[in-house]
């Protein structure tokens, strides 16, 4: 360390210091939002992520991004182990992030621009450490990936520079080095790319500004290579096995859509007025989060006082040699992080339609943004530096230093909450979190317990209420609200106890979580649930906060647990209750079943497979060569079929009143406004083509039938290729905000005018145009496969259903039914169905929650059932027909009460109204469990403002309601009216739409097994490793109860030779099953191949880390004796 | 002749960037109406900057919308703000990016 520099460290240790002791004067800690406790117990974190199958968060996930937690995790452990607390684990963490910050900031404007640069170097690290940047997108956002990334990039900078400029190895051994602390911020894979697009933007203007040449271009351009190369190689450990696994794993959290949708959202928040200032204004402005001093225009005001001086440097910089090239870099980094927003930011939706890994960068100004700081530093630095050069000539030094330090103290001052610690959470509310202490004690207690098993019968601990996503909120001291932290706070087993935003496994996990809340499910199921969980312990939480969300009472649960004979008496620790599940019924991880059912998945399965399998281990073959017993449907869409008569009759209508267009697709015209609002553009897009579309065959058939035209062979073919591209694209985003049936509608139309310009012109060509739309129309769920255009059905309303039938057999139909006091089960007594386009009656009978349609004998292969679409009676209590006026002060409403209400239940609401006054009314939701803020503001599910007019007559409205919360008893539709208007209701219907599964079940072929004799011994020997002996005495399958994962392997050693099942099964839904064909007596084991790959990329690492030690010590004596050598 | 050729060569790029500035803008639609409006301010900064001698005016003239961008926001007029602000900023990127050559050629811009 230079003396000259001591000091600025003395400085930025000195502030750091300061805003520490502010931000934990109270002495709790910071925790929650999507980030939770990271640096509450490091020693646990070291334990999780050394491995990149996450045991700990069962049932299990490969989770390789938290490699990068590494490096942190152990250094921190260490102060751990030192006896560091919580506290003073994360004060320790801000305070070097802070202090790396300003040193780092310092620094690089010494190393860029010269030791002349001291003073203005204090005041840039300064700035850096304190900017609205950080305040808001840093340090509020508590994402920990980006403290790393935003101390870290200073110092990157200026060895990566150093680097490329005197190509010393031993600068790119600490840029490796500070890479290696910095890791964490890989975590957030977005800042990889963030990291190497800029240290591509500072080496390219290395070579250009100015060209010197192609000698210059080719040595800097390989020393980059090498560079690359060599942070590719010490870092490949964590790299390849995130690359190997996250692209999937990606794809499968985010679509396309959703991509596009958060980008233009964003898009909004980052247009220039804001992003120049690097101010987020959804945090600032719109949650007013940091208090409403921000909407003073005085407090606004002041951000501009420092782009002002940007723009100086920006504008005058460009007139130097040292400054130039910044300007240049600046403009491209505010231009990449700005997104979408207005100029020029297309490339971002062109890149991300067509280059889905890009969808990484789907918020750009959390992502790029985060260079904002760095390049707006330097320029501010260059701006000033301008500016006091320009008036030290001119007025008194005094003066301008005097003005220069109000203006810099202001521009500090603006990020107040940075100094009074209000910075997390809501200025009013901090984020503080207090763990009780029951939680360890609980923990401790099935330490205690448990200890015997780890290794040998490994089990797990399941956490209710089981929350679907992966946020809780728990009434602690202080409240929590976030990340579930109980793989964290619970060591002694893995936790059941958050989703993981993955089909498959949170369904599956969904399942578990109803079974403790539906009475209807029998003890032996819940049983068996448990056991197919490899569940040990169950911990009640009843400091959960469950009211308004998706949670059933803790209490309702308690009462369930308490009456379960499988477990032992409950242990009380504070707010949580530990049940523990008897060791005579306790199912180890690994075991062993000859008792199964095949089971085709449904798209979202319940409880329901666990119910009608009775006590069979469920076995879904992802291969499909299995003949199933259960068989879900794969399609499954309802959509109405219009007569042939009321076709034509709308068809006359709209080829002979071309005015008629606009009204009949009104419907989808309405939807524009609302795919814009909500930035779906491939939807938009869609729904354009949609409609031009069908305003181009309407035209065609006009010109044919109207005018008595020869076919427009050019319009025609127009038509086709616009179809072809609805049907290219995703189709079913046309569903997204009409109803499927709305959309179907408007293809028959079109199918039909096809067929009947067909007949009139003996056309092959609109023939084959008819035909490509109808089996279009059949693949993208919008009719059914026998639909007859110009023939009438027998079921108006239809569900289709589409089932892949492995083998000839007889099948039993059967309806599944939650909510017992369904009021109209009576009307599936008898109920018309087609199969295979044929018109069959069925006669149900109910069995508990189960009606049996009948059976019906199908041969291998894909077979349609058409069902009536099931829906109840009218179950507003008194739908009478009403006027609603607010009279003078007063608001107007209506409300009527929904009957037979069961949490979860879906309903579709229709009415007719008709505006006297005003310019619309809201129809509400009301459920028992709505909740309200602090302002009073209930937060009801359904609260839409409908837009309407005197002038219009009499409107028609249908629209399906969403999903009750699952623990609402009672519901009312509310019609609410602003003073002084009025409207009359009438036709008020509301009915409750099916929810339950429909599937077939195989007759006569429940497999008769032997009964088996089987053992299983476990050596678990870390969580991505377990081997055994095993024993049967028939072929059985093995099943391995964590999440289902190609890349778990099981090989089976007998007699000194092995071999690996050929195939894998996805067991109970979610698990590892695997068939062992042959009795006998086995030496088995499970390991997950990719952890394989962290050993690997680790010896390159250390061997890459190695050849370069050696190099720069070589490197270092041989300059050092040139040196001496030159002396002499 | 000169002159004129090289008058006609700058038209025809600044007429030629327009479907650029709007393919980048917008990826030409008109979803606000605002998109193609702004191509043609782009295309004709490019023009002027062109021309060495009022250059200048784009930078002045950027300077002028970035002030009115902060006024606008000022007054909480955020989507005027933002047009300003966009256009004059996407001069201020044009005028700068046309000294792309001299900074090349020196690493700096001689005054």
């Amino acid at each position: 360390m230079k003396k000259k520099n001591l000091p600025a460290i003395f400085l930025f240790s000195t502030v750091a210091i300061l805003l520490i002791f502010s931000w934990f004067r109270s002495g709790f800690i910071y925790g929650g939002g999507d980030v939770g406790l990271q640096t509450y117990n490091p020693l646990r974190i070291l334990e999780i992520a050394r491995y990149i199958w996450w045991e700990a968060t069962a049932p299990g996930t490969p989770t390789p991004q938290g490699l990068t937690a590494i490096p942190f995790n152990l250094i921190f452990s260490s102060l751990q182990l030192l006896g560091f607390n919580p506290l003073m684990l994360q004060a320790s963490l801000f305070f070097l992030t802070l202090l790396s910050m300003g040193f780092g900031m310092y620094l690089l404007i010494l190393f860029l621009f010269g030791k002349d640069y001291r003073k203005y170097a204090i005041l840039g690290g300064l700035f850096y450490m304190i900017n609205p940047y950080m305040m808001i997108s840093v340090w509020h956002r508590f994402v920990h990936s980006t403290f790393f990334i935003s101390a870290g990039l200073p110092f990157l900078i200026i060895f990566w520079l150093k680097w490329i400029r005197n190509n010393n190895p031993l600068s790119l051994l600490l840029f490796l080095l500070i890479n290696l602390i910095s890791l964490y911020g890989f975590g957030t894979m977005a800042y990889i790319l963030t990291l190497w697009l800029f240290l591509f933007l500072i080496t390219i203007a290395e070579i250009i500004f100015p060209w010197s040449g192609f000698k210059k271009a080719k040595k800097v351009g390989i020393f980059f290579c090498i560079g690359f190369l060599l942070w590719f190689l010490t870092n490949i450990w964590w790299f390849l096995p995130i690359f190997q696994i996250a692209p999937s794993f990606l794809a499968e959290q985010h679509s396309n859509e959703q991509t596009l949708a958060t980008l233009y959202t964003l898009g909004q928040q980052t247009v220039l007025p804001y992003l120049l200032q690097m101010v987020n204004p959804f945090y600032l402005f719109s949650q007013l989060d940091f208090g409403t001093g921000y909407l003073n225009v005085f407090v606004r005001i002041i951000p501009w006082f420092f782009v002002a001086i940007i723009f100086v440097g920006l504008t005058r910089g460009i007139y130097s040699a040292t400054w130039a090239k910044w300007s240049v870099i600046y403009l491209l980094v505010v231009i990449l992080s700005k997104g979408v927003a207005s100029p020029l930011g297309y490339f971002y939706v062109f890149g991300m339609k067509h280059f889905f890994p890009l969808g990484v960068l789907r918020n750009p100004f959390e992502k790029i943004g985060v260079l904002l700081p760095i390049v707006s530093t330097i320029l501010l630095i260059i701006g000033t530096k301008i500016i006091f050069d320009f008036f030290k000539t001119r007025i008194n030094t005094r003066l301008l230093k005097a003005a220069s330090a109000v203006t810099f103290f202001l521009i500090l001052a603006f990020c107040w909450p940075v100094f009074a610690g209000q910075i997390f959470g809501r200025f009013n509310k901090p984020v503080f979190v207090e763990v009780p202490k029951s939680y360890e004690d609980a923990n401790l207690w099935i330490k205690a317990d448990y200890s015997k098993d780890v290794y040998t019968n490994p089990g797990k601990i399941l956490h209710l209420p089981l929350t679907k996503g992966e946020s809780i909120t728990y009434n602690w001291e202080n409240g929590y609200s976030g990340l579930e932290p109980s793989a964290l706070l619970f060591t002694a087993a893995p936790s059941i106890s958050h989703g993981f935003n993955l089909k498959q496994v949170d369904n599956s996990l969904r399942a578990l979580y109803l079974a403790f809340h539906n009475p209807l499910v029998g003890q032996d199921t819940i049983l068996r649930m448990l056991q197919d969980f490899n569940v040990r312990y169950i911990v009640l939480h009843k400091d959960a906060t469950w009211e308004g969300g998706e949670f059933f009472e803790p209490q309702q649960s308690e009462s369930i647990l308490n009456n379960l004979a499988f477990l032992e008496a409950p242990k009380r620790f504070g707010e949580l209750l530990i049940y523990k599940v008897s060791d005579s019924y306790f199912k180890s991880r690994i075991s062993i079943s000859n008792n199964f059912d095949f089971i085709n998945p449904p798209e979202e399965p319940s409880l329901w497979p666990y119910l009608l399998s009775e006590n069979r281990t469920l076995i879904t073959d992802l291969n499909k060569k299995a003949s199933d017993t259960l068989i879900f449907p794969k399609e499954s869409f309802t959509y109405s079929e219009a007569s042939p008569s009321s076709t034509l009759f709308l068809i006359n209508q709209l080829i002979f009143s071309p005015n008629y267009d606009d009204l009949w697709l009104n419907p989808i015209i309405g939807l524009k406004k609302v795919y814009r609002i909500n930035h779906e553009i491939i939807g938009e897009e869609i729904n354009d083509k949609l409609i031009s579309a069908t305003k181009k065959i309407l035209k065609i058939s006009r010109s044919i039938f109207s005018e008595n035209k020869q076919l427009p062979i050019s319009d025609l073919k127009d038509y086709e290729n616009e179809m072809k591209q609805i049907f290219d694209s995703n189709s079913a985003v046309l569903a997204y905000y009409a109803q499927n049936k709305t959309i179907s509608n408007i293809f028959q139309v079109q199918l039909y005018i096809l067929r009947v310009i067909a007949n009139k012109q003996s056309s092959d060509a609109v023939v084959k145009i008819g035909d490509d739309l109808k089996k279009s129309l059949i693949d993208h769920q919008f009719i059914s496969s026998y639909y007859k255009e110009g023939q009438s059905s027998p079921l108006f309303d239809k569900t289709v259903l589409k089932f892949e039938i492995p083998i000839d057999s007889s099948y039993e139909l059967l309806l599944t039914f939650l909510n017992a006091q369904d009021p109209y089960l009576e009307k599936y007594k008898q109920i018309t169905s087609i199969i295979d386009g044929q018109t069959r009656i069925f006669t149900g009978t109910k069995k508990d929650y189960i009606i049996s349609l009948g059976e019906v004998f199908l041969t291998e292969g894909t077979h349609e059932i058409n069902l009536p679409v099931l829906i109840s009676d009218n179950l507003v209590s008194n739908p009478t027909d009403t006027r609603i006026e607010g009279v003078q002060s007063q608001i107007g409403y209506l409300e009527n009460k929904i009957d037979y209400v069961a949490g979860g239940d879906t309903y579709q609401i229709s009415f007719i109204a008709k505006l006297e006054k005003g310019n619309g009314f809201y129809i509400q939701l009301l459920q028992d469990t709505d909740t309200y803020n602090e302002e009073g503001q209930a937060s009801y599910q359904v609260n839409q403002f409908i837009n309407q007019t005197p002038q219009q007559d009499w409107v028609e409205y249908n629209f399906p309601l969403p999903a009750l919360r699952a623990t609402t008893k009672s519901a009312v539709v509310r019609f609410l009216l602003e003073p002084q208007n009025s409207a009359l209701i009438k036709n008020l219907k509301v009915v409750r739409l099916f929810d339950g599964e429909i599937l077939l079940r195989k007759i006569d072929n429940f497999q008769k097994t032997a009964s088996l004799s089987a053992t299983v011994s476990i050596n678990h020997k870390s969580p991505v490793s377990f081997s055994g002996q095993l024993h049967i005495d028939q072929p059985a399958f093995l099943v391995f109860s964590e999440s289902y994962h190609p890349s778990w392997k099981l090989t089976l050693s007998k007699d000194g030779s092995h071999h690996l099942p050929s195939a894998h099964y996805l067991a109970n839904l979610y698990a590892n099953a695997y068939f062992v064909e042959e009795a006998g007596d086995y030496n088995f084991k499970l390991e997950f191949e990719p952890q394989k790959i962290v050993e690997f990329g680790l010896i390159v690492a250390i061997i890459s880390y190695g050849v370069l030690i050696g190099y720069s010590l070589v490197n270092a004596f041989k300059r050092k004796t040139f040196k001496g050598y030159e002396k002499n | 002749m000169k002159k004129t050729k090289s008058f006609f060569l700058k038209l025809f790029i600044s007429i030629a960037s327009v479907p650029i500035f709007w393919g980048l803008e917008s990826g030409f639609s008109l979803r606000n109406g605002d998109e193609l409006l702004k191509s043609v301010i782009f295309a004709s900064s490019l023009f002027i900057v062109m021309t060495e001698r009022y250059k200048k005016f784009v930078l002045w003239i950027s300077i002028i919308l970035n002030f009115l961008m902060v006024i606008l926001y000022l007054f909480w007029q955020i989507n005027l703000s933002n047009l300003f602000g966009s256009i004059g900023f996407g001069m201020l990127l044009i005028f700068i990016l046309s000294f792309i050559p001299d900074l090349m050629k020196r690493g700096f811009v001689e005054k």
